[in-house]
């Protein structure tokens, strides 16, 4: 009993959560192209632009949701790419999807360093957000929650 | 006689068109790797350039990249077997975790015996322990109807894992040392140095023993040939008498072996030790070199240098250049696209040229009725 208790407390749930929601996402997407028939191995890839462009986006507007709304962007642009190749050129999709794993590895520290390099630099900005969740304001310390989003 | 140089001169039509391929695609690779580099501003010719120096520039630079792309030819093996008889072997990264700390154990653990036993053993420990390994996704896929991709991924997931757990501090194979690691393996393991000097060992050899031996397997044997007809139609297959699950399982324990073999000789000829987690992804990138070489044994073998050469000199891009390592994965992941697409440039010329011949007879034909 006393491993459970130790097991269930707050912050242990926060940390779950906070490592399921990759996950969950990921999860999502993985179901979402499985019952449609298609092997989706580049979720991967999918998702790991998605951060970068997330950060990009994030950093260079200092807003979170239009960060978000980059990452939507961008994560979709390299499920397009996996659609069309697989579809204009009839290619395998699991092969296609490790090749967009692999692309995925390469593209975004090339971004990063082109980001570094370029002539006016992408400088970070502060912003917290707003304190309170904005779907459901009853969230407790939602600030914990949300965080600053660039530190 | 005539004949003879007749077939010889068409045998090199086709593999002339059979390469063709490939080097349009890693030609439209750099092509576009060389846009991207530009945009980083940095100058293409020095970056591509180190490139190639370091790949191929010295006796070194060459063994290391052989050294680079030993792994991957085992892999892209264990891809290709599995693929010709239609099974997608996605676990070759657990297998070669298994195959190698059972080399490994077997390595250090064993003493008394003389050299090539030793080799032998240690080889055999690699092979068994990734075969069972894949059989076990096979059995699941024969018995349960699992698919095998996603056994395959989760059993990766197990096998770093555990392995992690055998070496990790307080783990029942863990070394002496600091270090993650089993103990060093006995000298009689150690596999010798091709190139004295350098780090490649002779399991280069070994790799291309093994395509020969693959190849031979099967292109030339019975059960090569059942197995690449399940691959090509299962239904067809087993109406011809072939027992399909039976040769699925099979080919899980070849695929699963060789990615064990390929694990071994990575302990015995360049680490010495399992280390945790020593892969970086050969098992992922074996799949892209498998399909580059078409999923051939030969082809294999050329992939693998390329896979191993851009690997290689990634880094001396990176330092002479300043174009950052990482473009070379984008250069792989585009060879593989333009690979996967099939857009067959020697299709496309017959297409081009017959379809124009073909027009022109319409034509004539047409007049002629006119």
């Amino acid at each position: 009993m006393d491993v459970l208790t130790q097991l269930l407390n707050g912050s242990m749930l926060a940390a779950t959560l906070r490592m399921a929601t990759p996950l969950i996402l990921g999860g999502i997407g993985g179901v979402f192209s499985e019952r449609a028939g298609i092997m989706n191995l580049g979720i991967e890839g999918e998702m790991l632009v998605g951060a970068c462009a997330a950060a990009v986006v994030g950093i260079s507007t200092g807003n979170a949701w239009l960060g978000v709304l980059g990452a939507l962007f961008f994560g979709t642009l390299m499920g397009l790419l996996h659609a069309f190749i697989c579809i204009r050129f009839h290619a395998n999709q699991t092969v296609v999807g490790t090749g967009i794993n692999i692309f995925a590895t390469g593209i975004t520290p090339w971004y990063c360093r082109r980001s570094t390099t370029a002539r006016r630099p992408l400088r970070p900005r502060l912003r917290w957000f707003p304190g309170r969740c904005p779907c459901c304001g009853i969230f407790p310390s939602s600030a914990r929650c949300w965080g600053p989003t660039v530190r | 006689m005539k004949k003879n140089g007749k077939s010889a001169s068409f045998y090199g039509k086709k593999l002339l068109f059979l390469l063709l391929d490939p080097v349009v695609s890693i030609v439209l690779a750099l092509v576009v790797g060389a846009v991207m580099i530009w945009v980083l501003g940095v100058d293409v010719g020095l970056a591509y350039r180190a490139l190639w120096q370091g790949a191929f520039g010295d006796m070194n630079a060459l063994a290391n990249t052989l050294l680079y792309a030993t792994p991957l030819m085992f892999m892209a093996f264990a891809f290709a077997v599995a693929y010709r008889a239609g099974v997608f072997n996605l676990g070759a990264e657990g297998q070669m975790y298994i195959g190698a700390i059972l080399a490994a154990w077997a390595g250090y653990a064993v003493t008394g015996i003389g050299h090539v036993p030793h080799i032998l053993l240690v080889l055999l420990a690699g092979a068994v322990g990734g075969g069972l390994w894949g059989a076990i996704s096979a059995t699941l896929k024969a018995k349960r109807g699992v698919n095998e991709v996603i056994t395959c991924i989760m059993l990766n997931y197990i096998a770093i894992n555990v392995t992690n757990y055998l070496v990790n501090s307080r783990g029942p194979l863990r070394g002496g040392s600091t270090l993650p690691a089993t103990p060093v393996i006995q000298d009689t393991a150690r596999l010798s140095k091709l190139v004295a000097g350098t780090r490649l060992s002779s399991g280069i050899l070994l790799a291309v023993f093994c395509a020969v031996v693959l190849y031979i397997f099967m292109w030339k044997t019975r059960a090569g040939y059942k197995l690449r007809a399940v691959g090509m139609n299962v239904q067809a297959a087993e109406c011809g008498g072939i027992p399909t699950t039976r040769y699925a399982i099979l080919t899980m324990i070849i695929a699963g072996a060789l990615a064990g073999l390929g694990g071994a000789i990575e302990i015995v000829g360049v680490h010495s030790r399992f280390y945790a987690e020593f892969s970086s992804g050969y098992g992922f990138e074996g799949i892209a070199v498998s399909m580059l070489g078409a999923n051939h044994p030969f082809g294999i073998l050329l992939s693998a240098v390329l896979f191993g050469a851009l690997k290689n000199g990634a880094s001396a891009m990176q330092i002479q250049a300043g174009a950052n390592a990482e473009l070379v994965k984008v250069l792989q992941a585009l060879v593989i696209f333009f690979i996967a697409c099939r857009w067959s440039i020697a299709k496309l010329i017959e297409c081009k040229f017959g379809g124009a011949a073909r027009k022109d007879q319409a034509g004539k034909a047409g007049r002629e009725e006119g």
